[in-house]
């Protein structure tokens, strides 16, 4: 992975920025379990969408460990490290087609696959299939609202990442 | 850039389908989590087990002691009671319907326990991420 340093402060930059994200994050009150805004997503979708998949994934490791380190939870670095290679494993491919599918697709494919990889940790980690089936639903249909919303902020830090950086 | 391309449909669509996925499921695990089993133990040793069905209709059990004391267990959909004992208290009558797994009926002077087991004990009380 070559960059030069302008890259190389941008990245560090989002990567900054992510891990507040994912900090801040833990404040927000969640109405089920697992179910989050995904406001640290914003700058996985504009690292994929400005550099790479791979710079992504680099900036997601960083991001996941930094940032439940720094909210004293380690068992969500698993958790959350799962879910983030799901979602960033699916963006990555539908964003090579970006004649079919849309910012705001691939942020909602995103934050669904995100919740998808961290209730089947659970499940697995509690060995109950129940809470699986029990938290899909919600959890898609938070996707779909979230997702769209991810969506349109990235869409606006990649509109200005691009005019003017 | 803002419109919906094509793809964002199969999306939704793949969405909802897990959605569904979870609903059915949901309604799969409720039936067996569900199950509850009526165990009736005289001093100690198992003289009756009864799965409690949704649909099941009332019935009653006269469950004697050797030294001619009796309790009369009535056992239905929504729960079990003792509605008469032979026993001088009466306390098996007066703890009324049980009908969670883990609850428990006894009635000392006969050593009759009513219990209620779950099919599975849930391994978790609560989960917190």
């Amino acid at each position: 992975m070559n960059m030069n340093t302008r890259d190389m402060v941008i990245l560090s930059l989002i990567t900054a920025q992510a891990v507040v994200l994912h900090y801040v994050e833990g404040f927000f009150p969640v109405i089920a379990p697992g179910a989050k805004l995904g406001l640290a997503n914003i700058m996985t979708i504009v690292t994929l969408y400005v550099f790479s998949a791979k710079h992504a994934f680099v900036v997601l490791g960083i991001r996941v460990l930094l940032g439940s380190l720094l909210s004293g939870n380690p068992m969500g670095i698993l958790f959350s490290m799962v879910g983030g290679i799901l979602s960033w494993f699916i963006m990555s491919i539908l964003k090579r087609h970006p004649k079919h599918f849309s910012l705001v697709g691939v942020s909602t494919a995103g934050a669904a696959f995100h919740n998808l990889g961290q209730l089947a940790t659970a499940s697995i980690i509690y060995n109950t299939i129940g809470i699986f089936f029990t938290y899909l639903p919600i959890l898609m249909l938070t996707s779909v609202i979230t997702g769209f919303f991810i969506g349109v902020a990235s869409h606006y830090m990649i509109d200005y990442l691009e005019k003017h950086v | 850039m803002k419109k919906l391309k094509i793809g964002d449909l199969f999306i939704y669509i793949l969405l909802a389908v897990f959605a569904s996925i979870g609903f059915i499921g949901m309604k799969s695990m409720a039936t067996v989590e569900g199950e509850r089993n009526v165990v009736i133990l005289l001093d100690g040793e198992e003289v009756e087990r009864i799965r409690l069905t949704p649909n099941m209709e009332e019935k009653e059990l006269c469950i004697d002691t050797d030294n001619g004391m009796y309790n009369i267990v009535s056992i239905a959909k929504d729960g079990v009671r003792v509605i008469e004992a032979s026993c001088s208290d009466k306390l098996c009558i007066k703890q009324g319907r049980i009908d969670n797994p883990g609850q428990s009926i006894v009635c000392l002077p006969n050593k009759l326990v009513i219990k209620i087991l779950g099919d599975d004990d849930s391994p978790v009380d609560d989960v917190t991420y």
